[in-house]
């Protein structure tokens, strides 16, 4: 077998590919995502399967590894991952019509489950061979320190592919040139490989083929889009975007522009949902006796902003977060640049709830857009926190208006108890809370003394201010506004809910909606939130300690003691690093608001610790000091940084201000991610057969990593909370962190 | 009620166009007739978990006392499954999996009709033909009472149940959900020509019919199609049923669908004037001018709709204010 040189190949290799890996991740992911128009739990599910494949990649590309000729194994696979990314997002786009789901109809939980593995397996499973196989090729193969290598260069290319596709989503560049981009640099990686793997005619030809495919590809990329694109939506793609925040498609249909945003129904125009606009407007100004300053967080593309400036609006503040949304309004909806124009509208681009803490102003009215509360992250905007933050921002006597999916007839259990929760978290903070019952269940909350709203005022006025709505008539107000009706809503969202308030800390909202869409998609995955909800808090406090303890168990005999404990540990860091990594994001999020900039940041700060961390063990190592020294000393550390992350987030951030909060989650999130790092070389050491077992430890780590993120996000987070979640991992972790100083304290007695 | 025994205790429900052999147990596709022992039950009979007073027109229902409200009832089950379903909550649950239901005997139903002071009843929000017996005990009694029962169906009630119904029934509103077996199996996991059948049944019969179609965008909506339905209704039914074109919104496990264009609204309202029907309208559209129902003489309003609010009726004794041409309806 021909060696490379190390740092003319194989390291850079490790670079690129790390760098390769997590782009083709997010934009898969993302992509995946729009199409399945999916929640928390598909990114869960999204997850997972990239995951498990990369693992199982990663164990293949061990006995791969063992071959005759790893080389031409790492050239075929590079070129194997360069050409499955372009049409992997292509094959995403059709594979709704390619398994035969209606075009328009949503995709069922065993259907995403089952494709999401299917595209993600041409792109993982070599990028986690590729992995095992640069271990292998590396010079120093003989020693663990090889492995440690490659796996801090993964990291460190992971970090650098991670701030390089922010850059492209910054500069607004389309998903499929991206991945035109990807391939291109994993084909160059692969063509300087070429003169070592293949013989020199072959060599000349696949360079030449290569090239001129990457060339055309790159012409036709733009077109390539389009196409794909239309197999999706039955109207022609006139736009389609992705930014920070999200990924917004315009289509064209006779007269009418539709938009999508994340793969889901935005609005359309001329004529938007009528019903929807006018009762989101009408409702809450008309509640009000003289709506003067009014306050818009999202949803004016529907229509909202003509309807509330029917009334004597003197001032309306309208927020969007993302710019794109204003981007395509002027472009295709008629009219909507000169209304925006219009003297009482103020448009701000920004996170609605940083923007309150930044104290706007005293509002008479504030709308929540048509938002739910279906991320951890959207929650934010339906916590008791940030209806306190509402409260003080609205003068006495003023209205906050937010809606959640609902129905006029019969809301069905997770609506009935999502509604309950926040009916329940809004009667905490405002004086009185009214629901009127809809497609759209309304809440409007009343700060200080409590006027309510009846058919006969809302006519009155809607005369007085001699409104001419389409759908909102008197005769409609008698509807909607019918007494009975509303007592019957009253009397569904009064008792107490189940899972108590929802609180920033505590998102149960997004644990009903998770429940909801699982009525919709799945009942078996319904079934599983309600078995789950109805667990005591205790248990489900101890039962993930306990299985891990039981794990711990099986591995220390079955692995015949430290290696099995140092798998463990793996496993159980990458765990607990992910849910730390969560907490701080989420917290951040909560504290600072929602920005992508200062999140990408503290992501990548994650990376750049998991690399240094992976470095200062290798030199400690080199050094000659034990691994199960540095393991121990590893864990005992993550301990007590779990704990201060507890404290932080009793720390009075207000007080603090910005650049302080963001200094100090930036360190946290260092520091967290070199602990994870320092793991992985220590591990590898403690294994019998060294750089063998890389691939299992790999494999070990990043399973740990998926089950944190999902667990966490769909379970732990919303029902204990966050800060309970991180009492969680600690309880893991010590598990980990008893058995291993126990080995420590028997090797010192031996020494 | 509508059902054949069979050996094993098993039995072969009649009740609609599934006809599904039910093992002693177990239950039907509609998720509420079961088998105990060889006897079909029905599981919702009484247990309504939807109860509302409705305006008519939110059926819709355009051409049968206009303004006036309903009593509307609903309980878990259904015999389709639509993926647009707007009442999905309930249609498609069994009755375990409902968070509440109402205990209201025919008896009870009636008597809160009569404190409401309500013209109808309506049993509409999920398909009818999944509570039939209560149904069909309701409105015997109600029709008893002097009160009037109407109901919004899919169509696929088998003829011997439905001819039975239709006894003691004043008005029906039916989904046409689109004219291709294709649509009724892939969307709906359903059949086309039972719910042609029940159309015509319904209409000879002598019942007041209205249909409504739900255009939805790249499914059902193209000009051949409509053509194709429109001329069907005209020939089988004749041209003055009502139809109502509705506007889609995504819903349900259809979120990937445009809403419905107006024009496309327009357009199939066109076509089947073209074929000859006399009152066609535009639903879902607040405010639309054709929300409004014309007199096929004159060409003059005679019902101005908006929404569901009814802003005047021009219709003396069943004719035209404006020029005396008979207009087909029930008006008292």
């Amino acid at each position: 077998m021909k060696m490379l040189p190390a740092f003319q190949y194989i390291a850079p290799g490790a670079v690129v590919i790390g760098a390769v890996g997590i782009a083709a991740q997010v934009v898969l992911i993302r992509e995946l995502l729009v199409v399945f128009q999916g929640n928390e739990l598909v990114i869960g599910i999204l997850l997972a399967n990239w995951l498990i494949t990369e693992a199982i990649g990663a164990l293949m590309g061990a006995r791969i590894a063992r071959s005759k000729a790893p080389l031409i194994w790492y050239f075929w696979l590079l070129i194997l991952s360069a050409i499955a990314i372009p049409l992997v997002i292509y094959a995403g786009r059709a594979a709704g019509i390619v398994i035969g789901i209606p075009q328009g109809a949503a995709w069922g939980f065993a259907e995403m489950l089952l494709v999401s593995l299917v595209l993600f397996a041409p792109i993982s499973l070599p990028h986690g061979a590729l992995f095992s196989l640069s271990c292998r090729l590396y010079p120093e193969r003989n020693s663990e320190s090889g492995a440690t290598h490659i796996y801090v260069l993964e990291t460190l290319g992971t970090l650098l592919g991670a701030l390089f596709f922010t850059l492209l989503l910054l500069l607004q560049v389309n998903v499929m040139i991206i991945a035109l981009y990807l391939a291109l640099t994993l084909l160059a990686l692969a063509l300087f490989t070429a003169p070592l793997a293949l013989r020199p005619p072959v060599q000349y030809a696949a360079a030449t083929v290569l090239l001129v495919g990457l060339i055309a590809g790159l012409w036709l990329g733009p077109a390539l889009d389009r196409s794909s694109l239309q197999l999706r939506f039955e109207e022609t793609v006139v736009f389609s975007q992705n930014s920070l925040h999200g990924n917004l498609v315009v289509t064209r249909a006779a007269e009418q522009t539709t938009f999508f945003y994340d793969g889901r129904f935005l609005a359309s125009a001329p004529l938007p949902d009528v019903v929807l606009a006018e009762e989101k407007a009408h409702f809450p100004l008309l509640a009000h006796q003289n709506p003067e300053n009014v306050l818009l967080l999202s949803g004016g593309l529907g229509g909202i902003v003509g309807e509330i400036l029917k009334h004597p609006v003197k001032n309306l503040d309208y927020v969007e977060l993302d710019p794109l949304i204003w981007q395509a309004g002027k472009k295709f909806v008629p009219g909507w640049e000169d209304l925006l124009q219009k003297e009482p509208v103020r448009t701000l681009t920004g996170d609605g709830r940083l923007l309150l803490q930044r104290d706007l102003g005293d509002y008479d009215v504030i709308i929540l857009g048509p938002l739910d509360p279906t991320t951890l992250h959207l929650n934010r905007l339906f916590s008791r926190q940030f209806f306190e933050l509402v409260r003080d921002n609205l003068r006495p006597g003023g209205i906050f208006a937010f809606s959640v999916p609902g129905s006029l007839v019969y809301p069905g259990p997770e609506l009935l108890e999502l509604s309950r929760v926040l009916n329940h978290t809004a009667k905490e903070v405002f004086t009185q809370v009214f629901l009127i019952p809809g497609d759209r269940n309304l809440f409007l909350a009343f700060n200080g003394e409590a006027a309510g709203i009846t058919a006969q005022i809302a006519s009155t006025r809607l005369a007085e201010r001699q409104i001419q709505a389409l759908a909102v008539t008197p005769m409609y107000l008698d509807y909607r506004l019918d007494e009975r009706r509303l007592a019957w809503a009253a009397e569904l969202v009064s008792p107490a809910p189940a899972l108590g308030r929802n609180t920033d800390f505590r998102p149960v909202a997004v644990y009903h909606m998770l429940a909801y869409w699982g009525a919709m998609f799945s009942p078996s995955v319904q079934a599983v939130f309600n078995t789950i909800k109805q667990l005591p808090t205790g248990l489900l406090l101890l039962i993930l300690p306990l299985m891990g303890a039981l794990l711990l168990f099986w591995l220390a005999r079955k692995k015949s003691g430290l290696p099995g404990v140092a798998l463990y540990a793996t496993g159980s860091t990458g765990l607990a690093g992910m849910c730390a990594e969560l907490y701080l994001l989420l917290t951040l999020q909560i504290m600072y608001g929602h920005i992508y900039l200062q999140m990408s940041l503290l992501l990548a700060l994650f990376m750049a610790g998991g690399a240094a961390g992976g470095m200062l063990a290798q030199k400690w190592l080199k050094k000659g000091v034990s691994p199960l020294y540095v393991l121990v000393k590893t864990e005992r550390t993550m301990l007590f940084v779990f704990l201060a992350l507890l404290l932080i987030s009793f720390l009075p951030f207000q007080y603090l201000g910005p650049a302080w909060t963001l200094i100090i989650f930036m360190f946290f999130s260092l520091l967290t991610g070199s602990l994870v790092g320092l793991t992985f070389p220590a591990a590898v050491h403690l294994q019998p057969e060294g750089k063998k077992t890389a691939g299992v430890l790999y494999a070990a780590d990043l399973l740990g990593g998926w089950l944190g993120g999902l667990v966490a996000a769909l379970f732990l987070m919303p029902l204990l909370g966050l800060r309970e979640t991180l009492v969680v991992m600690m309880l893991i972790k010590a598990g980990s962190w008893l058995v291993l100083e126990n080995h420590c304290r028997q090797q010192m007695v031996k020494g | 009620m509508f059902y054949h025994a069979l050996d094993g205790n098993r039995v072969e429900c009649k009740l609609c166009f599934r006809q599904c052999v039910i093992l002693s147990g177990a239950r039907g596709f509609c998720r509420n007739r079961e088998n105990r022992g060889g006897r079909l039950i029905n599981i919702v009979y009484g247990l309504p978990s939807a109860v509302h007073v409705e305006p008519i027109e939110k059926e819709p229902m355009h051409h049968f006392l206009p303004g006036s409200d309903v009593l509307c009832i609903g309980t878990a089950g259904c015999n389709f499954r639509c993926k647009f379903c707007h009442n999905w909550h309930l249609s498609q649950r069994s009755l375990e999996g409902m968070l509440f239901t109402y205990e209201l005997p025919p008896e009870i139903v009636v008597a809160e009709v009569k404190k409401l002071g309500v013209p109808g009843i309506s049993f509409t929000y999920n398909e009818p033909t999944a509570f039939y017996e209560y149904m069909y005990d309701v409105a015997r009694l109600a029709r008893a009472n002097g009160i009037r029962i109407i109901f919004h169906s899919n169509g696929a009630m088998a003829i011997e149940p439905l001819q039975t119904l239709l006894t003691y029934t004043d008005a029906v509103t039916i989904d046409l959900k689109a004219f291709s077996e294709r649509f009724y199996r892939e969307i709906c996991q359903a059949e086309l020509a039972p719910v042609l059948l029940g159309l015509k049944t319904i209409k000879t019969a002598g019942i007041w019919l209205e249909i409504v179609n739900l255009v939805i965008p790249g499914q059902n909506d193209t000009p051949q199609e409509v053509r194709e339905m429109t001329a069907w209704i005209k020939d089988e039914l004749g041209p003055e049923v009502p139809l109502h074109f509705s506007r889609f919104f995504p819903n349900y496990r259809m979120t990937d669908v445009i809403p419905t264009p107006v024009s496309t609204l327009e357009s199939c309202r066109k076509i089947a004037m073209e074929e000859g029907l006399k009152y066609v309208s535009v639903g879902n559209v607040p405010g639309h001018r054709y929300n409004s129902t014309f007199c096929p003489g004159c060409g003059k309003v005679v019902i101005r709709r908006h929404h569901f609010t009814v802003r005047y009726v021009k219709i003396d004794a069943g004719a035209c204010r404006h020029c005396g041409h008979l207009i087909r309806g029930v008006w008292q």
